[in-house]
């Protein structure tokens, strides 16, 4: 039956092609990854990467074309860059089609249910590769090492921060806050010396409405999974964390209808002065050099009950298995691991270089901004890896919005998360 | 020639062109039965299967799909309740307001031409650009809807931030994507009724509304029917306009059963469920045309 | 007269919420990036050149993967529906009444419900990730409509035309191609455009089969844009303008023909 119904395709598709043939043959070199590894005679590679923004996503590409440019025997690679948002649904649509790339930048958060698949390739061997694993910054390997195994080298590393509108924190007369009772006065504060403006902004819709939350869950003391691997989300810090983050809201101290908010929206309305706080990563400190060139602004640890906390994220390449030229692929990670590369990438994105060779760099460190950043990502802690995480952490964020929109109270919310995590904790 | 031969002769003719006429299908069906059948029996495999994003079907039978759609409280009390509250919506109003513009259209004035293009236009646009535009006129910061509230010193919501304002609008841009086809449809049921009689019962006067009740409707009834059973399945199945405003947010406040159907499938990595759900929506609609197929069979009966 | 000045008065209403988005999509699309926070209509400076950007950018690339998919299962959709139209028409096919309510009852579905199945099935056959797989799929669904939109067309055709060639000397396939064909005219063009635009329009299978940008028509290519993460609304909306341009015309070249064309396989 299978293979019948393989063979009419094989008729039918022959006949498509044709029709489309000029389209095909003008792009079959540069899009059909996948007639390219199963016979023609140059290897390629297939990387599928995630966009950032549009001017690190030229750099990815060009960093590609100049990686084939030179490599021009040697097969190549080909680049496809995706939105974040759609990035775990595409590669799950890839590999279910048994269509996964040889290389992909993946959310820290996806490659542990990848990993169980036994989808990922082992890069234990990456210094006979090419890639020095000692040139990396103490620690942020281990957000790429599961079970004791390497499946993915950091691609993207950031340090959360909350970023303040200095010249309002000035005008009403608050230091940057330290602690959630700071974090509460410096708002009301700065709300009564700035009508219209809203002391603090949350974020409450798509990627990391979850992360929101646990800057205050690790702020609190709490965590998500307990030492058991089961919730530990009906702890009272848990309570406590998501009622101070609703309480913000509840007493207008932040932006209106936060659920509206992603977080790249939340950052527009730190641009146009309408919040004084938010927190957001690294990158956001060049675009603010750039976009409002006038706003005086500073960066510190986010506030947490009573100490700071330092939430990091690492996006990570990874290599799948049913790669079939890892040693092209191994060839191009090498070259995209130059510090050159990555002190370009690290420009461009505004991101945290991973490698201590290339975070030493004066060109990075002579910026205070960065070199805040530089400084903590030693320091970070990470969400935890599980093959079932991405589900968990929309749990968490389907949660935190039904309590952001009043639909629940903190503990309802807290307690219907954590009934799907034990769930998917199985 | 004998006799015999002539009709002999036309016999094997009408053989011969009965082969070509399956010859000549035989292609077509071919694809639709690889297309059609192949996803249906497949999808109701899946919903009773083990089955893994990341492997296929790994084993089966299994009511667990079922079981865990059916125990969701999110699916049975959200999800599909809010379906048939769309799908009911836009096409009531859809019809509610289809009926006045296809009669508008159909009178004859200076322009007419013009005017129709102009409102069955939308048909025409892709969904998912004019769900984009509409995504930007509701835009909070942004948006056109707000910046001329500012004007009059009106501070507008974040619109599609709350289920409350976000499935309103859905409706809205569903009815409005869903009003050019519709309208066509009547139209086309007015221009069979004939100019007589609709001149006869122009909607002028005091009583126009009643000769609309008692004439036109009457006759227009049958191309209403199949407005209304295509537009139920059309609506029921759409997928661009909620996942181009919302994708179901905030907290799946503004899911229906197919942006439900495709987040488990190629979010949550959940295909099981996602088949059950489409076995679901598959019987919903089945039902339905058959309910509304023959209560309209009586009708006119 | 005030009846009529109501009547006219509606009918102004209804154009303009018909058009309202287009005309927001324009004046958007016109606009310096600055102002579009602080002037919801009418620009104070008109970009034209916001016009020109997405030709510099992915729009050429989008469009002609759009062209494509639109032409491909255009051509195949007739290379397919015009022999099994003939057949339902013109030829004592048997089971002829059992084909066409399977034709109807095709029409019940959406490629959205079954698309877990149909991804796994174009997975199996490689036809992932490609338009080719794209365009049989479009096909697949717009395949009944033509068939039953050309059956119609066909079958108008009085018999005697078509033996009057076949007396002629023509054979069938020449009496189909010489005289057949053209006296149906207006119903291929109809069709095509209707295929045609179906195709261009299509959303959810490209936007789950397609993974590279290499091969993205312009709906997924400006879903893509529109959901990253702070789009640039002047140029998107540019974009989008661009993208609506040949559906729109090819619209209105055959819009005497759309009541028909729409209404053919629902009214008989």
């Amino acid at each position: 039956m299978k293979h019948l119904l393989r063979r009419s395709h094989v008729a039918v598709l022959l006949a498509a092609g044709w029709l489309a043939g000029c389209g095909s043959s003008q792009n079959a070199s540069t899009s059909n990854g996948t007639t390219a590894s199963t016979g023609s005679a140059t290897p390629s590679v297939r990387f599928l990467s995630m966009d950032y923004d549009p001017v690190s996503s030229a750099l990815q590409k060009k960093i590609v074309e100049e990686f084939n440019a030179q490599n021009k025997d040697g097969g190549k690679v080909e680049i496809d860059i995706i939105p974040w948002n759609d990035g775990h649904q595409k590669l799950q649509t890839l590999i279910s089609g048994n269509q996964a790339p040889d290389l992909a930048i993946v959310g820290t958060r996806w490659m542990a249910e990848y990993n169980k698949a036994g989808l990922l390739a082992d890069l234990g061997d990456a210094d006979k590769n090419g890639v020095k694993t000692s040139e990396f910054v103490p620690g942020v390997l281990k957000a790429g090492r599961i079970d004791n195994k390497l499946v993915g080298l950091p691609a993207a590393a950031s340090v959360r921060g909350l970023y303040y509108n200095a010249a309002m924190l000035k005008k009403a007369g608050v230091t940057p806050p330290k602690t959630w009772a700071e974090l509460q006065t410096a708002a009301t504060k700065i709300q009564a010396t700035h009508p219209g403006v809203a002391g603090f902004g949350v974020q409450g819709k798509e990627v990391e409405t979850d992360l929101y939350f646990y800057y205050f869950l690790w702020g609190a003391g709490g965590d998500i999974l307990g030492a058991d691997g089961k919730s530990a989300l009906t702890s009272p810090a848990a309570t406590e964390a998501l009622d101070f983050e609703l309480g913000l809201v509840k007493k207008k101290l932040t932006q209106p209808q936060p659920t509206g908010y992603n977080r790249e929206e939340l950052q527009d309305l730190f641009k146009a002065k309408k919040v004084a706080m938010i927190i957001t990563g690294p990158w956001f400190a060049g675009m603010l050099k750039k976009d409002a060139p006038g706003l005086d602004f500073g960066v510190t640890f986010i506030p947490g009950k009573s100490a700071a906390v330092v939430p990091a994220v690492a996006d990570e390449v990874v290599m799948f298995n049913s790669s079939g030229n890892k040693e092209l692929a191994w060839k191009f990670l090498s070259y995209w691991y130059r510090d050159a590369n990555r002190l370009a990438w690290a420009k461009a994105s505004g991101m945290i270089p991973e490698k201590s060779t290339t975070a030493r760099n004066p060109e990075l460190t002579g910026d205070k901004h960065r070199a805040f950043f530089i400084a903590a990502l030693p320091k970070g802690r990470y969400v935890p890896t599980h093959p079932n995480w991405e589900q968990m952490a929309n749990a968490v964020s389907d949660s935190v919005q039904q309590a952001l929109l009043g639909q629940m109270d903190s503990n309802t919310a807290l307690q219907t998360a954590s009934t799907k995590i034990d769930e998917l904790a199985q | 020639m004998p006799p015999v031969a002539a009709p002999l002769a036309s016999e094997t003719l009408r053989h011969r062109e009965a082969r070509v006429g399956l010859l000549c299908l035989a292609p077509a069906v071919a694809l639709l039965a690889i297309v059609f059948l192949y996803p249906i029996v497949s999808t109701l495999l899946d919903s009773v299967s083990h089955v893994s994003a990341l492997a296929g079907r790994t084993g089966g039978p299994t009511a667990k799909n079922w079981q865990s759609i059916l125990s969701d409280p999110a699916f049975l009390r959200g999800t599909l309740p809010r379906t048939l509250f769309w799908t009911i919506g836009v096409v009531s109003l859809t019809i509610l307001c289809s009926l006045p513009a296809a009669l508008l259209l159909q009178e004859r004035f200076k322009g007419r031409k013009l005017a129709r293009t102009l409102v069955l236009l939308p048909w025409a646009v892709p969904l998912p650009i004019s769900a984009i535009i509409w995504k930007f006129i509701f835009n909070g910061q942004l948006g056109t809807l707000n910046g001329l509230l500012a004007q009059f010193g009106i501070a507008g919501p974040v619109w599609l931030a709350e289920a409350k304002t976000a499935l309103p609008i859905m409706i809205w841009v569903g009815v409005w994507a869903s009003i050019p086809f519709t309208t066509v449809t009547l139209l086309a049921g007015l221009q069979g009724i004939g100019a007589d009689i609709l001149e006869a019962a122009s909607l002028d006067g005091a009583n126009g509304w009643l000769r609309f009740r008692a004439i036109i409707l009457p006759l227009l009834r049958p191309v209403l029917n199949v407005a209304i059973v295509l537009n139920t399945i059309y609506v029921f199945n759409s997928f661009p306009i909620i996942w181009v405003l919302t994708q179901g947010g905030p907290a799946n406040s503004t899911d229906t059963i197919i942006t439900s159907l495709y987040k488990q499938a190629f979010r949550f990595s959940q295909p099981g469920q996602a088949q059950a759900m489409g076995v679901v929506s598959f019987v919903v609609l089945l039902v339905f045309s058959a309910w509304y197929l023959r209560l309209a069979e009586k009708d006119t009966q | 007269m005030l009846a009529l000045v109501l009547r006219r008065l509606a009918l102004l209403v209804l154009i303009a919420v018909m058009g309202a988005p287009f005309i927001v999509m324009c004046l958007t699309a016109l606009k310096p990036s600055i102002e579009i926070a602080t002037h919801p209509l009418l620009p104070a400076t008109w970009v034209w050149d916001n016009l020109l950007a997405p030709w510099r950018d992915k729009l050429p690339l989008f469009f002609r993967n759009s062209l494509l998919l639109a032409t491909g299962t255009t051509l195949l959709n007739l290379l397919l529906a015009l022999p099994a139209a003939y057949a339902l028409a013109r030829l004592p096919t048997p089971g002829k009444k059992l084909w066409r309510q399977a034709l109807i009852a095709t029409q019940m579905f959406s490629p959205v419900v079954v698309v877990v199945s149909l991804y796994r099935l174009a997975s199996s056959a490689r036809l992932v990730d490609s338009l080719a797989g794209l365009i049989l799929v479009n096909t697949a669904y717009s395949l009944a409509f033509a068939i039953w939109l050309l059956t119609a067309y066909l079958a108008a055709v009085p018999d005697e035309i078509e033996e009057a060639a076949m007396v002629d000397g023509c054979s069938r396939l020449s009496a189909f191609w010489r005289v057949l064909l053209p006296v149906a005219r207006p119903g291929v063009v109809t069709t095509i455009v209707f295929v045609f635009i179906g195709a261009w329009n299509e959303f959810v299978i490209a936007l789950t089969f397609l993974s590279s940008e290499q091969n993205k028509p312009l709906t997924v290519g400006l879903h893509d844009y529109a959901s990253a993460y702070s789009p640039q609304w002047n140029l998107l909306m540019a974009a989008a303008l661009w993208a609506i341009v040949p559906v729109i015309a090819l619209f209105a070249f055959i819009e005497k023909h759309l009541a028909e064309g729409l209404t053919a396989g629902a009214v008989k």
